[in-house]
């Protein structure tokens, strides 16, 4: 064969190759520019691939976004915010608080068609323990165990009000799986996404989509659709969850008709969306609201002095409207818990957005500040942490301070703040907590990244969760959030309001705590 | 020929072997890890230490390098963290996107920079000439990802004509496969179009001024004949090496446009595994990339001797 022809069968080979690749990566289900609309399906843009939809296993909100319509919980809360039951049929309190009896609503099955049981709640609450943070300070000296078939039943050494709100906590939520697949799992990732929810898992596109389907054998909650509780219906065939990192993307998108539904759009694309004929925006409230944190561990803000020095310097409006940009978007409040909630007081309010720079420069001279640098470390891969951090270092550089902004990655700025030695100051989100002893900064056994430490704070809320009923505890919650607002491990700058667009022919689409697709119909 | 090829896959090896240790280096050299992805933000210290030991990150680093490089020279790439694959299926799986964006690419940036790099070399000085090496200076430098948000605002928003973004694999059917890879297509061929004109005007310019072209002329042979059988031919040898290196960028992942198209390629994968600390996937997508490169280079070192009879290959 000469040379030339050799080549040519070379290049063959090679295109050949190519096709091949092409077409490896099918995706018969997809659908396509369009094919959606004759389908029943909804297609949603979100922000970000999830690392799992094992729910056990990460807080991340994304997770919870796609997860929690495979899943469900073995209680929820309704409109309220109160907890009430989901999986089980109904809550029984033994007279001392001590003991939780849960019998199970009958005829639910997995989607592998095998019936729920106690059995499979208790592995996968004692599994989801293992791994909440939550779940460990409330549940930790609990005995669950199944004391029928049907009926679960958790003891406590000491009464708490805090069982419950845990175990319907929807972030790294108390999701109930088979027994089967937990076990399977062992210290890994479980293998098979199987729930009792209104969609069952049909596939995972990496970077591209994760698709649910609706689940003909569900079996909904009595009554109705009130929160996440009561009734829930699949009311499309598929929903294809679509990870668009890029904003501007998710925006065109939702504009050309590609999504049904587009999350966490830019606030300056809400005037252009609302004009839009085609689309509903959608302020989404109470999310969460953000905060900054202080290391109170090492460094300059070990000291609570110069941490009530910083707080009396902060302006929060001017912060929050850096943001979001509109106060559409934005609440100023000082609450750990949100207004909408049962837990809602008022202690702590007049140390919130002070604007008293003057306060602050003297607390600063008292608490011997003299240059020292403050290091904020913060990420572009979320605008409201770094649009924050900006303004923050304008305030603090304005009372005198030294302030170096480290911008990283987000994986960066995760990997850094648990090492004391390197930052002073981050901003980060907090989502909605259904109990306000939930609230990770405050209780010094969580270790989470600031490392506050308070014997007293601990005290109150192992107090707010020993407490009978509802009434004392949010008493005690009083103290606890007064106490905060002295100690200041870290400052609250407002609620933040989430944006997202459905196309006009998406109804039912509701946000509670997050966005839920159930009920919902794309028509 | 045989020994030639051989000879220049072998020489494959160093090439990976620096790659592979450099990549390793500066991976781990960038602060953050997987644990803290994973477990997301509201992570206690605790949770994020159980994740490291477990996923086998606190070992020492020459330990982690020799397991991935014991397995690398199995042929084992390594297990991705989050996607839950062997590296090897996850960059299989990435590739077809890749593949079909750079042929689609390649291939529009040829059409039109071939023709339009002979019209201006032909016109040499002329308005024709000065219009199109202005359009092909644009073309250089104008972001493709610009051209790309540009092209989405208006075929996809105003006009409604195509999708905004996402893929659908050939499987799914030509038509649609097409409808959405032409934007990110176009959109990428227009920079590579551009450098592959302005490589046909220089070269053809030079062989034009030689002798056989002006006998060739003389002779009376048709100008155009001249141009595609005599000159363009003899001008090819740059020209290929410009295709064959814009092609081998392209492969590599084209990282912005396929994040503003939503393209599931290996430039979205390389962009996905950096942000969550995918060490293994990192490594393994460079270490294909850079073999990628090299086996590209070589293509067209072969393929200088099918259109140039006077080069030989090496025996």
């Amino acid at each position: 064969m000469t040379t030339k022809k050799q080549i040519s069968v070379l290049l063959v080979v090679l295109i050949l190759l190519f096709t091949l690749g092409c077409s490896s990566s099918s995706t018969p289900t997809a659908p396509g520019a369009g094919g959606g609309k004759e389908k029943n399906d909804l297609k949603v843009a979100l922000t970000t691939t999830p690392p799992t939809i094992d729910m056990h296993r990460t807080t991340a909100t994304v997770t919870q976004q796609v997860g929690w319509h495979i899943f469900e919980y073995l209680v929820t809360v309704d409109e309220k915010y109160q907890v009430v039951p989901s999986l089980a049929e109904k809550i029984e309190i033994s007279p001392d608080g001590k003991t939780f009896t849960f019998p199970l609503r009958k005829g639910i099955k997995f989607h592998n068609g095998k019936d729920l049981t106690a059995d499979d709640v208790v592995a996968s609450l004692l599994r989801w323990r293992k791994y909440s943070t939550i779940g460990r300070a409330v549940v930790a000296p609990a005995t669950i165990t199944a004391k029928d078939s049907n009926t679960v039943v958790i003891t406590l050494p000491k009464p708490s009000s805090a069982l419950l709100p845990a175990l319907a906590y929807p972030s790294q939520g108390a999701v109930i799986m088979p027994k089967e697949v937990i076990e399977e799992a062992g210290d890994g990732n479980v293998k098979k996404f199987i729930g009792t929810g209104p969609f069952e898992f049909v596939d995972w596109k990496q970077n591209q989509y994760i698709q649910v389907k609706k689940y003909a054998g569900y079996k909904t909650a009595p009554g109705p659709t009130s929160g996440l509780s009561g009734k829930k219906e699949a009311l499309v065939d598929n929903i294809f969850f679509y990870f668009v990192p890029d904003a501007a993307t998710r925006v065109a998108g939702i504009q050309s008709g590609e999504y049904d539904f587009a999350e966490g759009l830019p606030t300056d694309s809400y005037e252009s969306l609302k004009k839009d004929p085609n689309i509903n925006v959608q302020v989404a409230k109470p999310s969460s609201y953000i905060s900054m944190i202080f290391n109170t561990k090492s460094g300059l803000f070990a000291d609570v002095k110069k941490r009530q020095a910083v707080n009396a310097a902060i302006d929060s409006e001017t912060i929050m409207k850096a943001v979001a940009g509109t106060p559409d978007f934005y609440e100023l409040n000082h609450g750990l818990v949100f207004k909408e909630q049962i837990w809602y007081v008022d202690s702590g309010k007049e140390k919130y957005n002070q604007k008293n720079p003057e306060l602050a420069k003297k607390l600063l001279a008292e608490a011997g500040y003299n240059g020292e640098p403050v290091t904020i470390i913060t990420t572009r891969d979320y605008d409201y942490m770094y649009k924050s951090a900006v303004v923050l270092k304008d305030q603090l550089e304005k009372i005198g301070m030294t302030v170096n902004l480290e911008v990283y990655d987000w994986p960066t700025v995760l990997s850094k703040r648990s090492n004391d030695k390197l930052w002073s100051i981050f901003i980060t989100g907090f989502l909605i907590t259904l109990e306000p002893s939930e609230t990770l900064y405050i209780d010094s056994r969580f270790k989470w990244a600031g490392w506050y430490s308070n014997p007293k704070m601990d005290a109150l809320l192992d107090e707010m969760r020993e407490a009978p009923n509802l009434e004392q505890a949010k008493k005690v919650f009083e103290k606890v959030q007064a106490l905060y607002w002295d100690d200041v491990p870290v400052i609250k700058f407002g609620n933040l309001h989430q944006f997202s667009a459905a196309r006009k022919n998406v109804k039912g689409a509701v946000f509670f705590c997050e966005k839920q697709y159930w009920n919902t119909t794309v028509k | 020929m045989a020994k030639y090829l051989l000879m220049r896959i072998l020489s494959l090896l160093p090439v990976l072997a620096v790659v592979a240790v450099v990549d390793f280096i500066i991976i781990h050299l960038t602060p953050g890890d997987p644990a803290a992805v994973i477990l997301g933000s509201d992570a206690t210290d605790f949770d994020l230490a159980r994740l490291r030991e477990q996923l086998g990150l606190n070992l020492p680093i020459y330990v982690q390098f020799g397991r991935w490089l014991w397995g690398v020279l199995q042929g084992n790439l390594g297990w991705s963290i989050f996607m839950d694959m062997p590296v090897t299926t996850a960059i299989w799986q990435h590739l077809g996107p890749t593949v079909s964006l750079t042929v689609m690419a390649e291939a529009i940036a040829i059409v039109l920079a071939i023709p339009i790099g002979v019209m201006a070399a032909v016109n040499r000085g002329t308005w024709i000439d000065q219009s199109f090496m202005t359009l092909a200076l644009l073309g250089i430098s104008i972001p493709s990802f610009w051209i790309g948000l540009n092209f989405i605002l208006l075929f996809a928003v105003q006009l409604n004509w195509l999708p905004a973004a996402g893929y659908q694999p050939l499987s799914n059917g030509l038509l649609n496969h097409l409808k959405y890879l032409i934007m990110p297509a176009v959109s990428l061929g227009i920079m590579q179009g551009a450098l592959i004109a302005r490589m046909t005007r220089s070269s053809l310019l030079e062989v034009l001024n030689e002798n056989y072209i002006r006998t060739a002329e003389a002779k009376g042979l048709n100008r155009w004949i001249v141009i595609y059988k005599h000159a363009l031919r003899n001008a090819f040898i740059p020209i290929l090496t410009v295709i064959g290196l814009t092609f081998a960028v392209l492969i590599g992942g084209a990282v912005v446009t396929e994040t503003v198209f939503n393209i599931p390629g290996i430039g979205k994968l390389i962009v996905t595994s950096v942000l969550r600390r995918d060490y293994v996937v990192i490594q393994g997508t460079v270490l294909m990339t850079a073999a990628a490169y090299v086996l590209i280079n070589l293509l067209v070192d072969l393929t200088y001797a099918w259109i140039d009879p006077r080069v030989r290959l090496a025996k």
